[in-house]
């Protein structure tokens, strides 16, 4: 299932009803489901601000064969940026020196099992893959 | 929606989603608060990157005057991502 989303930090509620909508229908355990709308928000939040002045839309197509969820969210107008290349967040940062962006990708890295990223000279699209197990309830 | 309340001896009870679109909202919240503070995220069912960011740059100021922000009834998923950021050594959880 596939919906297009303003541009829009607020658009994040319909984002969470959008993924809901998705794991009632297809029973994803909780803990999926958690992983699944964090990620999405950290992509989806992340072309929103890194692309503002773009009129087009944000798209998320989520589908499932039983084993994996893959999440594509596609930026309609954007420059390409490949989150792929960002280099390793490093949890240990202690506070003093911790500054604030980066987070977000790498939280959506480990709250998945892939992230590869497409760019047609229009519309990047970050494809997520998240694999369903039992211990995600 | 988030909701930023105040509970018994000055707690701060979070209450639904701490998300993106609830930062600037939160932040002008966590603001207020001047020295140690327990942070109740027991009604709290989500939390991303926006609002670990509100939380940490409240530590750091706190932490500056010698205080903390020490928080409790996170629920295992917020666990689980406390621990992805390295945070979980950060704050004092209880």
């Amino acid at each position: 299932m596939e919906r297009a989303f303003k541009r829009d930090v607020v658009q994040v509620r319909d984002l969470f009803a959008f993924i809901s909508d998705f794991a009632r229908e297809h029973g994803l355990a909780e803990g999926a489901a958690f992983a699944l709308n964090v990620a999405i928000e950290e992509l989806f939040v992340n072309m929103v601000r890194h692309n503002p002045e773009s009129g087009g839309d944000i798209t998320v197509d989520l589908s499932t064969d039983g084993r994996a969820v893959t999440a594509r969210i596609t930026d309609c107008d954007a420059e390409p940026f490949d989150p792929t290349s960002v280099g390793p967040f490093d949890p240990a940062t202690p506070i003093e020196k911790r500054q604030p962006g980066g987070l977000g990708i790498h939280l959506a890295r480990s709250l998945t099992d892939d992230m590869t990223h497409e760019y047609d000279g229009t519309k990047s699209t970050i494809v997520l893959t998240k694999i369903l197990r039992t211990e995600d309830a | 929606m988030l909701e930023i309340k105040t509970g018994s001896e000055g707690e701060i009870v979070l209450e639904g989603r701490f998300d993106a679109s609830q930062v600037d909202k939160a932040a002008a919240e966590f603001a207020k608060i001047d020295s140690t503070c327990i942070v109740n995220f027991e009604n709290l069912s989500y939390i991303s990157s926006g609002g670990l960011s509100v939380l940490l740059s409240t530590e750091k100021r706190l932490r500056e005057k010698g205080h903390n922000l020490r928080l409790k009834g996170l629920n295992s998923h917020i666990r689980e991502l406390f621990a992805y950021a390295g945070l979980d050594k950060v704050f004092q959880i209880d």
